[in-house]
């Protein structure tokens, strides 16, 4: 059931996504032929100095970029923020009466909506990637290089800076994932728990409970931490003792924090979805 | 009133004139003199008219009853319950039925118990608890206290693989198309006919790959009702199935619930159009404030008090 599950959500999530990914295909294409003309020098000029407009256009380029990098970075929000809304209109709206008359079980909904959001959140995030690539070719390709060369060139040297400290790196990546399930478990919760406790409004109930559950998470993951590693006396003081900091520690101290608040918040959606209905 | 349908299994008569049998008093509710003279106790039973399943042949014919004959209620979960041995287990069971939504009750203390096969009409006027009880049967809403059972079970996962719901509102995303649909209730649904549902379709002229968005409401309501009648479910819940449509689709619905549903099978249509269901009722249950009026045989009350269910629903729920 869970497989089934998470096709139907997959396929939900696809007719709101996918507009968003041709959104960022066309900011990607516009982003390169922009960074041709932007970065052209020599042979990529598309446009020559001496020419009428040019300082115009050079104008036009620079805005362009900046809102292509803006355009993207809201398609990114968009998506993320599509994933809730897709979340909240199987659980909460009237597709609600389908969801949860649907024979499975709490753990298999809630299970199933994560794979599918955490499968969006990837092709969004590689999508991401693979514009930003785009751009950046334009901007060798005008200035006479080879693509290929210079993201050879740039892994090797992202490569060795992870490979200096691979422990740390291992960590970082365990804890961006740790944060991220959190983040997602955390936001679904305070949806339900939002929407469980009014009859009308739930859309501003569900919200508002995001905000204060967010702020409340974010109060923990960084009162704790802080207090863990430079000690108490920094609430009375105000001065940090500069133990000796380890950043693994701190980050398996962060990567723990996540692991337990999406534990916590997962059984809390279970609960909210079973005893708001009769799920199992 | 009686109507002729052509059931589609058997190809028989399905003639709508309700059995009659024994008929208990439903509820706890405070019964009149009048009401227990409406309601006999014993009403000799008539032999079957209506196409019958074949596998049930032999089985004992069903007593009808809409009352809680047992004294204790069936234990959740057991599947004889604490029925008398021979008698057929009730479809659905309740027993001190109560939901409230805060301080406001909208169930107070339901007991029933509706028998497999009929066609049952939950009827009575707006905020009466009829979406409520119903959304209760369907597992979407847990009960404030009481028991509720259906086929000897509590409402949940298996319940609701048997149990097929038609709400009162338009569930699916309007960007899916048809054949999404389909292709949702065969996934879930190992009940689901798809072969029946597919012909429904194409007696509607809606096509399979159209988008929900692209139809008009009465379309898209007539497709989630071949999609729920689709299944071959042992208790079918349709909420107010044909309210806010033109009087055209209503008697293509009315006809569908008819000859769609499987043999066996229980329905419960929740309605406040008495005059346009009547013909289709085997029995009916007046649902009042949240509590049970009156419930029976249809036919039996009309011949017990030479009143329609229509004029006996605006006697009993008369405004002034």
């Amino acid at each position: 059931m869970l497989v089934k599950l998470f096709r139907h959500d997959f396929r939900a999530h696809s007719r709101m996504q996918i507009p968003v990914l041709i959104a960022i295909a066309a900011a990607a294409v516009l982003g390169f032929f922009n960074m041709l003309f932007l970065a052209g020098t020599g042979s990529g000029q598309l446009i020559s100095e001496e020419s009428d407009g040019y300082v115009l256009m050079l104008g036009a380029a620079i805005s362009g970029t900046f809102l292509i990098f803006l355009a993207l970075g809201i398609a990114m929000a968009v998506m993320s923020v599509l994933i809730f809304v897709r979340f909240y209109r199987s659980m909460v709206t009237d597709e609600a009466y389908l969801t949860f008359t649907l024979p499975v079980t709490a753990g298999q909904l809630i299970g199933a909506k994560f794979l599918a959001s955490a499968v969006w959140f990837l092709i969004g995030s590689a999508a991401l990637a693979i514009a930003g690539g785009l751009i950046y070719s334009g901007a060798i390709l005008a200035g006479g290089g080879d693509f290929r060369e210079a993201m050879v060139d740039l892994w090797q040297e992202v490569f060795e800076l992870l490979a200096e400290n691979p422990l740390t790196t291992f960590l970082l990546i365990l804890c961006a994932v740790a944060a991220a399930v959190r983040w997602y478990f955390q936001i679904t919760g305070a949806i339900l728990f939002g929407a469980s406790v009014v009859r009308k409004n739930k859309a501003l109930a569900a919200v508002g409970m995001i905000f204060a559950v967010n702020f409340l998470v974010n109060l923990i993951t960084s009162i704790f931490p802080t207090l863990g590693i430079f000690g108490f006396g920094v609430l009375f003081t105000g001065m940090v003792e500069f133990y000796d900091f380890n950043l693994n520690t701190w980050l398996l101290v962060q990567t723990g924090i996540s692991v337990i608040l999406a534990a916590m918040f997962w059984w809390l959606s279970v609960r909210i979805a079973k005893k708001s209905v009769n799920i199992e | 009133m009686e109507s002729t349908f052509l059931h589609p299994e058997t190809g028989e008569e399905a003639e709508k004139t309700a059995l009659t049998g024994e008929t208990g008093i439903a509820g706890e509710a405070e019964e009149t003199p009048e009401e227990s003279e409406a309601l006999p106790a014993e009403v000799p039973a008539e032999p079957e008219e209506k196409a019958e399943d074949p596998a049930e042949a032999s089985a004992p014919e069903a007593e009808i009853t809409f009352g809680p004959e047992t004294a204790a209620p069936a234990q959740p979960g057991s599947q004889s319950g604490s029925q008398p041995i021979g008698r057929p287990m009730a479809a659905v069971a309740c027993y001190g039925l109560t939901k409230r939504y805060g301080p406001t009750p909208a169930l107070t203390d339901v007991s029933l118990e509706l028998p497999a096969g009929k066609i049952i009409g939950l009827l009575g006027p707006n905020g009466s608890g009829k979406t409520t009880f119903i959304k209760i049967l369907a597992g979407l809403l847990q009960p404030t206290g009481g028991t509720v059972l259906i086929h000897g079970e509590e409402p949940g996962v298996r319940t609701k693989a048997m149990v097929s719901y038609l709400p009162e509102r338009m569930v699916f995303d309007p960007g899916m198309r048809v054949s999404d649909c389909i292709g949702l209730f065969r996934d879930f649904y190992a009940d689901f006919d798809e072969r029946r549902a597919r012909e429904m379709l194409s007696i509607l002229g809606v096509p399979v790959d159209g988008k929900l968005k692209t139809f008009s409401k009465g379309t898209r309501e007539k497709v989630q009702l071949v999609l729920v009648m689709a299944r071959r479910a042992k208790l079918y819940l349709l909420d107010e199935p044909i309210g806010g449509v033109d009087p055209a689709a209503r008697d293509f619905i009315l006809h569908t619930i008819v000859t769609a549903y499987e043999p066996g099978a229980t329905v419960i249509l929740s309605t406040h159009l008495i005059r346009d269901v009547e013909p289709i009722l085997d029995g009916f249950v007046f649902l009042g404030s949240g509590s049970v009026i009156m419930s029976g045989e249809a036919e039996t009350i009309r011949a017990d008090t030479g009143k329609s269910l229509d004029e006996l629903f605006r006697e009993v729920f008369r405004c002034w």
